[in-house]
């Protein structure tokens, strides 16, 4: 046995034991179908070749255990004496699991963070995988209309404390159930309504701000402990979350490609693989190819995250991809658009130049479709930018003029309204998250195009796979929920909403004098009609509409045009 | 080698310089790092140099970066980097020529240092060039692709692209080059390109051949051209059509340069070069039979796709 070997946690001062941190007495709750198969991907992320794996918390039923298995290790549930080498040398174990340490509010997540990491370290840094239930942070908006601390969703919380004592997050799998979430009903305040205070209303519009329905979910999070005792390097200034389904790996290389040659490159890549509904070869086979694309550029993959999401709609990865988030603002990507060099140069410029508020930069639009052969695509059309320059928040209550990859979102304005992507919009989920954030830091402007978005023509893009019923009833329902919600609007987007209601304004009044000059006209006709000089002269008036259309006739045979 | 197959081609990278920011200089050389050491590990090129020349006023590297842009080619798996100070703005095509002076490779890439090579570029393009009648092929280039057409099934294309262009150094000696004295700048791939057609041989386009092209787009969705460029752009067309006998196009494209010239100064200075030209018996002189590869069509050079 080693002579110096690491002295076991909980020893430290001021460092729980990790066997004695109490994990969340969480209501039972059965893992949904496939929080085996999460469990199992970020095991199998991992990269280690067997082993005891420690599990902490309470494992009902074995299903972790069982997982833990079949992935090819030893679970065990107690500690070895001395919890340091054994005598064979070997570390007790490879990894620890930490189970349903994510959901609970009552969770010390500061302690458990340094349980964990304290763990880590006494087993020759080991990974730490958090596995288990996930809520989303509905409260925490209304949290902020109280004026109290914002409780924070312990998922961010472990996520903070965890990262923050250097872990690095590698690998996260996730999957969805739906569960209603208590909320009051907005009332309309219409007549006969029974009044309701206006800080009820407050709450009901911040906690619609929020996703707008609860999400229990289950997760894995695999972290890496860190490598030296250098201290953990600051948040990036932008996540990038890139969404595939692994299907068009000739279109991800091309983005990656971008994202390479960017000319500012503090930004860490959050690639989110969605094989939801497809079987396990042919999500194992996407997730190979999506690997290989990333582990193309070195660069790249140094500060990319790999997550694969199994379950929920199209919506799901970016919502993934926003709680793995660590920069300071979030831009989406799906796979099949392009970036220019200076994308994420232009976000920080306007981050700069106004801090908190959304980024936005001009998209260039390109019509492609699909063709067979090495490339997969082939554009039809030149570029246009047919979005408007500026943003202006009436436009974009009438359809979405900032297409998903022309947006920075500032996170601690996303986290502190707990604004996450809505997961159950088939479509338009971006549009959606813009006009809930909106409201409370505003836009600023780049006025350059840095992206390209490129429109599938030939209905293989999504909005073809949706069809347009799906995107009217989308849109519908989104903007339904828009005008039963309160709305705290930054001053820019007050200004820009008089700007509309004078333009509206101005509209109306000319709509009303084109409609009254064609009365007018209208009475002069009628009147005219009516006079006797009128009705005297209708045989001539016949006689002469006659012979214009013989003369026209005549002309049109002779092959000669009539003059008009 | 043993198995009978001929050995793996080797390469020089040219890039032109002119005031390139050191930055962009370095991610470059990473980028080709990669590309060049994932094409000698696939076989592809038995080795690869980097020549970098620059037409720029003052020198753009100085000793010590020399010596890191070298340190660095020679760590990722390169036979390291070279840098030749021209003290004169040769141009884009006098440049690459020059730097193809004091090299013997099989194999010649000429890039733009606003070019960033895909890992597998150069496997693609070495791939290319295999075919033994190929002289010339270029890569896709992204964000934004060009609109040139190109055959779905062979590649070939009327020209290939000087932004990431790559040559047989025979093809490139027999057609001397480029044409550094009629396009120094714009234009120079179209002539190349149409030259080395008519010498025989085919220039494809590989759509796999992925680069990354640091063009950007004016917010009214046109790229962004220089003044300097929309020169040539007008210059080089009126060259064009002279050298490769279309006479017949003469007169249009100069009805059109003179009608704009009043309120367009690119226009104006590239009438009056002409002009001089004209004067001074400096126009190219027609070669023989190259109507044939010369395609002039709807204003552009070959057909667009867009």
């Amino acid at each position: 046995m080693p002579t110096s070997s690491p002295p076991p946690p909980g020893r430290d001062a001021g460092t729980p034991d990790l066997a004695r941190v109490a994990l969340p007495d969480l209501a039972p709750v059965a893992p949904p179908e496939g929080a085996a198969a999460a469990l199992g991907a970020v095991l199998a992320a991992l990269d280690i070749d067997g082993g005891r794996i420690l599990l902490v918390g309470e494992d009902r039923g074995g299903q972790v255990a069982s997982v833990v298995r079949r992935t090819g290790f030893e679970p065990i549930t107690d500690l070895p004496p001395g919890h340091g080498d054994d005598a064979s040398g070997a570390h007790p174990f490879v990894a620890i699991v930490a189970i349903d340490a994510l959901a609970s509010p009552r969770v010390d997540a500061p302690r458990v963070a340094a349980a964990l990491a304290a763990g880590s370290r006494a087993s020759g840094s080991v990974p730490v995988v958090l596995h288990g239930p996930v809520r989303t942070p509905l409260d925490a908006a209304a949290a902020a209309v109280g004026g109290g601390p914002l409780p924070g969703p312990p998922t961010w919380q472990l996520d903070a404390a965890l990262t923050g004592a250097g872990f690095a997050l590698v690998a996260g799998a996730e999957l969805t159930r739906r569960a209603p979430a208590p909320r009051p009903a907005v009332d309309a305040g219409g007549s006969g309504s029974p009044p309701v205070a206006l800080s009820e209303r407050w709450s009901a519009g911040l906690a619609a701000a929020g996703t707008g329905e609860g999400v229990l979910g289950w997760a894995s999070r695999a972290y890496r402990p860190p490598s030296t005792d250098a201290p953990p390097s600051p948040a990036p200034f932008l996540s990038v979350i890139v969404r595939t389904q692994g299907r068009r790996p000739g279109q991800l290389r091309e983005a990656l490609l971008c994202l390479a040659a960017q000319t500012d490159d503090d930004f860490e890549l959050l690639v989110v693989l969605h094989t939801a509904g497809d079987d396990a070869d042919t999500a194992a086979g996407a997730r190979t190819l999506v690997a290989a694309a990333v582990d193309a550029h070195p660069t790249l993959a140094a500060r990319t995250r790999l997550l694969n999401v199994v379950d929920g709609g199209r919506s799901r990865p970016l919502d993934v991809g926003l709680a793995h988030a660590q920069g300071r603002y979030v831009a989406f990507l799906d796979d099949d658009d392009l970036v220019m060099g200076d994308w994420v140069e232009a976000f920080r410029a306007g981050a700069v130049e106004r801090p908190g508020a959304v980024v936005r930069s001009l998209t260039a639009r390109q019509d492609v479709r699909a063709v067979t052969g090495p490339v997969g695509y082939e554009p039809t059309s030149a570029f246009t930018v047919p979005y408007r320059a500026r943003f202006d928040l009436a436009d974009h209550l009438i359809d979405n003029q900032s297409p998903i990859c022309s947006v920075a979102l500032p996170r601690d304005v996303l986290e502190t309204f707990g604004l996450r992507v809505d997961e159950t919009l088939p479509v338009l989920e971006d549009w959606d998250l813009l006009l809930r954030l909106v409201p409370w830091c505003g836009v600023h402007d780049t006025g350059i195009v840095t992206s390209l978005y490129h429109v599938w023509v030939d209905g293989t893009g999504s909005a073809g796979a949706s069809g347009a019923p799906v995107w009217e009833a989308t849109r519908r329902r989104i903007l339904d929920r828009l005008a039963n919600r309160v709305v705290l609007a930054d001053p820019s987007v007050g200004a820009d909403l008089i700007g509309a209601a004078d333009e509206l304004e101005s509209v109306r009044q000319q709509l009303f004098l084109a409609r009254a000059e064609r009365d007018v006209a209208m009475a002069r006709v009628v009147a005219v009609e009516r006079s006797r000089w009128w009705q005297a002269t209708l045989p001539l008036q016949r006689a002469v509409r006659l012979a214009r259309r013989a003369r026209a006739l005549a002309s049109r045979l002779a092959g000669t045009p009539t003059a008009h | 080698m043993a198995d009978g197959r001929d050995p793996a081609p080797d390469l020089v990278v040219q890039v032109v310089l002119y005031e390139t920011p050191h930055e962009a200089i370095r991610g470059q050389l990473r980028a080709l790092c990669l590309a060049g050491a994932t094409a000698i590990d696939a076989g592809s090129l038995r080795s690869v140099r980097v020549a970098y020349g620059d037409s720029s006023d003052v020198p753009v590297l100085d000793a010590a970066l020399v010596a890191e842009l070298d340190a660095t080619a020679r760590a990722g798996g390169l036979d390291g980097a070279d840098y030749h100070f021209f003290d004169a703005n040769l141009g884009s095509g006098g440049g690459s020529n020059r730097l193809a002076e004091p090299y013997d490779s099989e194999l010649l890439l000429v890039l733009n240092p606003d070019a960033h090579p895909e890992p597998r570029l150069l496997v693609e393009l070495a791939g290319t060039l295999t075919d033994p009648g190929v002289g010339a092929c270029d890569a896709r280039q992204l964000p934004l692709e060009h609109p040139k057409a190109h055959d779905r099934t062979t590649g070939d294309a009327s020209w290939v692209s000087g932004a990431c262009m790559a040559l047989r150094r025979t093809v490139f000696d027999q057609v001397e080059g480029f044409a550094a004295e009629y396009f120094p700048l714009y234009c120079d791939d179209v002539d190349i390109s149409w030259r080395i057609r008519l010498a025989g041989w085919r220039v494809v386009h590989n759509p796999a051949a992925l680069v990354f092209h640091d063009k950007r787009l004016s917010a009214e969705g046109r790229v962004v051209a220089s003044e300097t460029e929309r020169y040539w752009s007008l210059y080089a067309g009126m060259l064009l059509a002279r050298r490769y006998g279309r006479d017949d196009l003469m007169a249009p494209i100069l009805a059109h340069v003179e009608a704009i010239a009043p309120v367009d100064d690119a226009a104006a200075r590239a009438l009056a070069d002409w002009r001089r030209r004209q004067v001074e018996g400096t126009l190219p002189p027609a070669l023989p039979g190259a109507a044939a590869v010369a395609d002039f069509i709807a204003g552009n050079y070959g057909v667009m796709r867009f």
